[in-house]
């Protein structure tokens, strides 16, 4: 990590970021802001206040030789805000789709959520399909792998999930939409696939390594610099969210992303 | 002030269309009694008692009297103690029919419950009377969920919550609900919330224009940075800047929306943004709209009274936010018909884009079967190619073999006739033999005569012979 750190670091500062414009659609109370805070701060906030209306982020990404910012709108989920929806994802170049794996309906509003944006939104925006709280149905099934050996890893993620098991026990823990399943209709649909956990961080990042991987990032350098849909001026970069723990959290997955959020 | 004789107004015409309606259902006693209580737990306040005491008593009286009093006495803040009853009598909101219909939609069962329940926990999660397993969440669950019965288009809209729960920190959640009925009916909020939200998209639309007149640095800023009110100020209306601002501060902005009307949140709203000019001149997009949800209260923070007292300092006139109004609604017309010819477009594409597609289709298709066909001629003529030479190849032998059998006829001829000339020949030759054989034969049965004839002869001599034998004999025998 600290390798890539240090590459961030003053090299990085030179180089003008790649702003990339995000969305984050999805059926309330999935995870939408949750997910974001993860991604952007590196924090889980049990009971988090529902959206009302949107909230925008920001967080700088490293993939290869260059620096990508994302500005990320997270929207309201609850369908009564659905008609604000367009103002955010109109000049969108990714979308974050997230549905509840224990929430079967909550599938169907993300595939209703595609459909719009193939229809409405930009031709060529980079859609993530990403099924949340996999941390409610992955505990069974981590425990009885953990009886038989593990590797190091393992026996870490095996600690933080019997410590969230406490607060969990009220949540009913079954699964409602198979991995096969939401896996199958992202790629029929041309999408990204997920399963994230904004509880334990799990997948969060690789979210959006891969979507930075798959934007063609020359040509939104090209065609849309100091243009951006929000009117901002090419002066920010005010904020730097790549404090040190956000760093070192986002290293350990870098072995796997490559992308040094 | 004019807010609040507008509303006056308004509430008194009402009450004289529905006199069973009473406004306040408390007697004297109980005020006093309650007035009493307060004064002794707040004994510290500098508080007017004897006005609130008597706008208890006579809530129309007094403020007929002297409108501009409860305005000032608002701006100082109705005391923490009475605050709930004072609420509900600004609100006029006191009403046993209602509270009985609360108590009734209890009982029955909300299409949104699931919904609810789901945000109850998300709803002031901080706040210690909100917990998991506090009495406070169950009563926002109740108030929340009965009105989602009481007000079937509005049903639940997430937002509400955060209006309910500082009704709650005042008052019973019945005497809430009823507060919650008069704020969404009288006060207008019902917009807000129902599906189209068409007041709230009004109160932005007046809020942006205010802030043109009054602060328009700020707007032009906003504007240049790309921010629209939307952005921000959706949940500065939607909840009474309850989500995420101090309660002590939403307890004064509500006890000011009850006084004057919902109009006073766009008055707090350009008073925050006032008294944040030059910082919020100084922040771009980016920083701008966390600024803008979770540091403009910064000021106020320990000045509430100076918040209400700036807000009040905003001029706000029925007038100007009905020209607004005006200005929105010709505004919304305009935009309606827009998006109606853009529809139609849209609509035209989209066919246009499947006949493209169709046709592509069928462009397609023809052409495989254009490859196809080409394909077949092709071994077509190939195999015609075959044939001719098949046939070629079969005339020659049929040639050959006219030749052939032309030339077999003669020798057949010639061996025939040999071969008869042959079995003449030996015809002949066996002719011959017959006739020797014949010769031959005649001469055998001349023999055989003369054998026969000696044979007979010799018959005879042995006749001769024996009878001369037997006469021997009897010579002898008798002898």
């Amino acid at each position: 990590m600290s390798q890539a750190n240090d590459a961030a670091g003053p090299a990085a500062s030179n180089m003008k970021p790649v702003q990339v414009k995000l969305v984050l659609l999805g059926e309330a109370a999935v995870g939408k802001s949750s997910l974001v805070l993860r991604f952007v701060n590196d924090e889980f906030q049990l009971n988090k206040e529902p959206t009302i209306g949107a909230a925008f982020l920001t967080q700088k990404c490293r993939l290869e030789d260059k620096v990508i910012k994302f500005e990320i709108w997270d929207t309201a989920g609850q369908e009564r805000f659905h008609s604000l929806a367009p103002m955010y994802y109109r000049n969108a170049q990714a979308a974050v789709i997230v549905y509840d794996v224990t929430k079967a309906s909550s599938l169907e509003k993300a595939k209703s959520w595609v459909k719009e944006l193939q229809r409405q939104a930009n031709p060529n925006i980079v859609i993530a399909l990403t099924g949340n709280k996999v941390d409610l149905v992955a505990n069974r099934k981590n425990r009885t792998n953990n009886d038989g050996e593990v590797d190091e890893d393992g026996e870490q993620d095996a600690q933080e999930i019997d410590e969230d098991e406490e607060d969990d026990e009220d949540y009913a823990i079954t699964r409602q939409v198979p991995t096969e399943e939401a896996s199958a209709y992202a790629q029929e649909s041309g999408l990204l696939f997920f399963e994230t956990s904004a509880k334990n961080g799990q997948g969060v990042a690789e979210v959006f390594t891969e979507i930075a991987k798959k934007i063609p990032l020359e040509h939104i350098l090209s065609s849309s610099r100091g243009a951006r849909a929000g009117g901002v001026n090419g002066s920010n970069g005010r904020v730097d969210l790549q404090n040190g723990a956000n760093g070192q959290r986002l290293g350990g997955q870098q072995e796997k992303g490559g992308c040094a959020c | 002030m004019d807010l609040l004789l507008a509303r006056l107004d308004a509430q008194n015409s009402a009450l004289e269309q529905d006199p069973k309606r009473r406004a306040t259902s408390e007697t004297s006693s109980e005020i006093d009694r309650a007035v009493g209580h307060a004064k002794e737990e707040s004994a510290s306040e500098d508080v007017d008692w004897d006005y609130w005491g008597s706008l208890m008593h006579d809530y129309n009286g007094v403020v007929k009297k002297n409108p501009k009093q409860l305005t000032v006495m608002i701006q100082k803040g109705v005391p923490s103690a009475i605050r709930g009853l004072i609420w509900q009598l600004l609100a006029q909101s006191k009403d046993a029919q209602l509270e009985a219909t609360y108590a009734d939609l209890l009982k029955e069962t909300s299409s949104h419950e699931k919904q609810i329940q789901r945000d109850m926990s998300r709803t002031f999660p901080n706040h210690e009377y909100f917990q998991a397993e506090g009495l406070g969440q169950e009563s926002l669950f109740n108030v929340v969920k009965a009105y989602s019965l009481y007000d079937a288009e509005v049903g639940y809209c997430q937002g509400l919550s955060f209006v309910v729960g500082p009704l709650l920190l005042n008052m019973p959640d019945e005497e809430a609900f009823c507060v919650l009925v008069k704020m969404m009916s009288s006060y207008d909020m019902r917009g807000h919330f129902t599906p189209d939200m068409n007041t709230l998209q009004l109160r932005l639309y007046q809020f942006e224009q205010l802030m043109e007149e009054t602060v328009p640095l700020v707007h032009k800023h906003f504007l240049n940075q790309g921010i629209r009110s939307t952005m921000y100020a959706s949940q500065w209306f939607m909840t009474l800047f309850a989500y995420k601002f101090p309660l002590d501060l939403v307890f004064r902005i509500y006890d000011t929306l009850l006084v004057e009307g919902v109009e006073s949140l766009l008055r707090f709203a350009i008073a925050l943004l006032k008294a944040n000019h030059d910082q919020i001149l100084n922040h771009d997009f980016e920083t701008l709209i966390e600024f803008l949800k979770n540091g403009l209260f910064e000021p106020y923070k320990n000045d509430a009274s100076m918040f209400v007292k700036d807000a009040y300092n905003v001029k706000v006139t029925p007038k100007k936010l009905a020209q607004y109004t005006q200005k929105y609604q010709a505004m919304i017309q305009r935009q309606q018909a827009e998006l109606a010819a853009e529809e139609s477009l849209r609509e035209s594409n989209r066919q246009l884009s499947m006949h493209v597609r169709r046709l592509e289709g069928s462009l397609h298709t023809l052409n495989k079967e254009h490859v196809d066909l080409a394909k077949e001629l092709i071994s077509r003529k190939v195999e015609m190619a075959q044939l001719q030479d098949q046939n070629d190849v079969l005339l020659q032998k049929v040639s050959d073999l006219t030749r052939m059998v032309d030339a077999q006829g003669k020798e057949v001829e010639d061996r025939y006739k040999e071969e008869i000339q042959a079995v003449m020949e030996k015809n002949v030759e066996l002719v011959r033999k017959n006739e020797q054989a014949d010769e031959q034969c005649s001469l055998l049965e001349s023999l055989l005569i003369d054998t026969k004839m000696k044979y007979a002869e010799s018959e005879n001599e042995r006749e001769s012979l024996a009878r001369k034998l037997s006469d021997l004999k009897k010579a002898l025998g008798v002898a």
